[in-house]
């Protein structure tokens, strides 16, 4: 019984896997996983580090 | 999002802790590393003192690196990562400085402990139990801290560098807790409560987890965020490093047998095992391209920038050892390889090239931003890759040629079925290539003195960095 469970567990976490490849890959996906990588990049992190706050860039 | 946010400061003090610890727990580690290679190559240096013999030292110069120096640079990024990404200051101050203090009392006993022969035997998870208990609460004290301060945020997407770290923080405390279950039998000696060959296959699968979690998960969180960061370009391919992220979870996880080729363990979990390492070099490599190619279209930022250098030779040397270490685990090769020093030189790629050479390009970037103040010296950077490649390259190089030759020497066989060389013939084969690899860890540990001495010029009458936490673009 425990095996047969383990043999379900192991193709459901395969397809959940397969379904992720596709999740992120999807065409709608793009723009906010773009939005996503500039989001490090968006935050000014210079040296010096002025204590004060500097105003973030609005998005284009 | 309220303009009373703006008051709020990021909490910079506990990562300042973390990476100073970071450059002071790496020359230590690898001061000892250096003792131990030294013991190799001339056993006398060993001055039969129990806690001065090899054998008591080698198990803190892994601690030591691996936890120590690796696991401060693992809290001090990822305490940075979380609080600038998520634009949110550290959850529980009290609870983040607990988990400094904690780190190093654990490194401090481990320090009494180990040379004075307290060992549980498991490698990389020596400590005796009282230890383990403490490492298990700061473990979860940090996930806390991290986890809570990612409920804080105030953007709505959790940036993939913490998916990385938050991995990591959640193996490490599952592989910690069940890979050091023992029953105590005295105030520093415990049993584990695994026997035989379960014990064995629950020792690495925590061990090559390890490997897989802290020190590649882990890390690959800083590749996530300081490579974008010092290259000012984004990560070359979002949707990769998500798919990055749970092919190395699904998959790390199984790879562990291949510690136990030809041993008591089932054929069938052996081959498993073996398949599984096969498979784990498409997530490493997509990994490795995402992270060097986030330089693609400024290349040229590679010549005149040694922090770059740092971080994406590290990645190099990453994809180098995670090519190695699937072919390592086919089983034919491993009739080869294993328990020769082809293991030792594998081992070292990763931790010297990928770690630690990632761990310094950060501790470059993080210094100046949390004393604001720039670098002392740019050409000191310089001088310590060059040095400290040219100690991987013969590190790496001297254990290729010395395990090889061993895993030769041990096999070969007379027409008449005999061995053809006694042990101590492969033993006194070796010796050459002990003194060139103890000449690599030297060259190695001077980088790190000429990182301290210019990181310390770079600090010395700073004021710490204090920054407030700015309200986030819209998103």
């Amino acid at each position: 019984m425990t095996s047969l469970m383990h043999s379900i567990w192991t193709v459901v976490v395969f397809v959940v896997f397969i379904g992720i490849i596709l999740w992120a890959y999807s065409g709608n996906r793009k723009k906010d996983f773009d939005e996503a990588a500039r989001l490090v990049l968006d935050e000014d992190d210079e040296i010096p580090n002025k204590p004060v706050l500097k105003k973030q860039k609005p998005e284009e | 999002m309220t303009d009373s946010v703006i008051s709020e400061q990021y909490n910079y003090k506990v990562v300042r802790q973390f990476a100073i610890m970071t450059i002071i727990w790496g020359i230590v580690g690898m001061t000892v590393g250096v003792i131990i290679a030294a013991q190799l190559a001339w056993p006398v240096l060993n001055f039969d003192l129990p806690w001065f013999s090899f054998g008591r030292l080698r198990p803190l110069h892994t601690n030591a690196v691996i936890f120590a120096f690796g696991g401060s640079a693992l809290f001090a990024t990822s305490y940075y990562v979380v609080q600038r990404t998520c634009y949110a200051s550290l959850f529980s101050p009290k609870l983040a400085t607990f988990t400094f203090w904690g780190w190093q009392a654990i490194i401090l006993s481990a320090i009494v402990t180990l040379p004075l022969g307290y060992t549980s035997s498991k490698e990389y998870a020596e400590l005796e139990w009282p230890i383990d208990i403490l490492i298990a609460l700061v473990w979860v004290s940090y996930a806390v801290v991290f986890f809570g301060t990612i409920v804080k945020r105030q953007v709505k997407h959790i940036y993939v560098a913490n998916w990385f770290y938050g991995g990591f923080i959640i193996t490490v405390a599952v592989l910690h807790i069940f890979n050091s279950m023992a029953l105590p039998v005295g105030a520093l000696k415990s049993y584990s409560m695994y026997s035989g060959v379960q014990d064995a296959m629950i020792q690495w699968w925590y061990g090559h987890n390890a490997v897989g979690f802290f020190l590649t998960a882990g890390f690959l969180g800083i590749m996530y965020y300081f490579i974008p960061k010092q290259a000012n370009r984004p990560v070359y391919s979002y949707r990769l490093s998500v798919v990055h992220f749970w092919a190395i979870s699904f998959t790390y996880i199984w790879a562990g047998a291949h510690h136990l080729h030809y041993t008591a363990l089932p054929d069938w979990t052996q081959s498993l095992g073996m398949v599984m390492s096969l498979i784990l070099l498409a997530p490493s490599w997509g990994g490795m391209i995402n992270g060097i190619m986030t330089l693609s279209g400024s290349w040229e930022k590679l010549r005149t920038d040694p922090i770059l250098k740092f971080l994406i030779v590290s990645v190099s040397f990453y994809g180098m050892s995670t090519f190695e270490g699937p072919m390592m685990a086919i089983k034919t090769v491993n009739a080869l390889s294993h328990y020769t020093d082809w293991t030792i030189g594998h081992v070292h790629s990763g931790a010297l090239g990928w770690v630690a050479f990632i761990s310094i390009g950060a501790m470059y970037y993080l210094i100046p931003r949390l004393f604001n103040r720039e670098i002392y010296s740019t050409s000191l950077i310089e001088t310590h890759f060059w040095v400290s490649t040219i100690g991987v390259v013969l590190y790496i190089t001297a254990m290729w040629i010395s395990g090889i030759m061993q895993g030769l020497m041990w096999r070969a066989i007379n027409d008449d079925g005999t061995l053809t060389y006694s042990f101590i013939e492969s033993v006194q084969a070796t010796h050459p290539f002990y003194v060139i690899r103890l000449l690599g860890g030297i060259f190695f540990l001077t980088g790190m003195v000429i990182m301290a001495y210019n990181l310390a010029k770079t600090i010395a009458g700073a004021e710490p960095a204090v920054a407030d936490v700015p309200v986030p673009a819209t998103h």
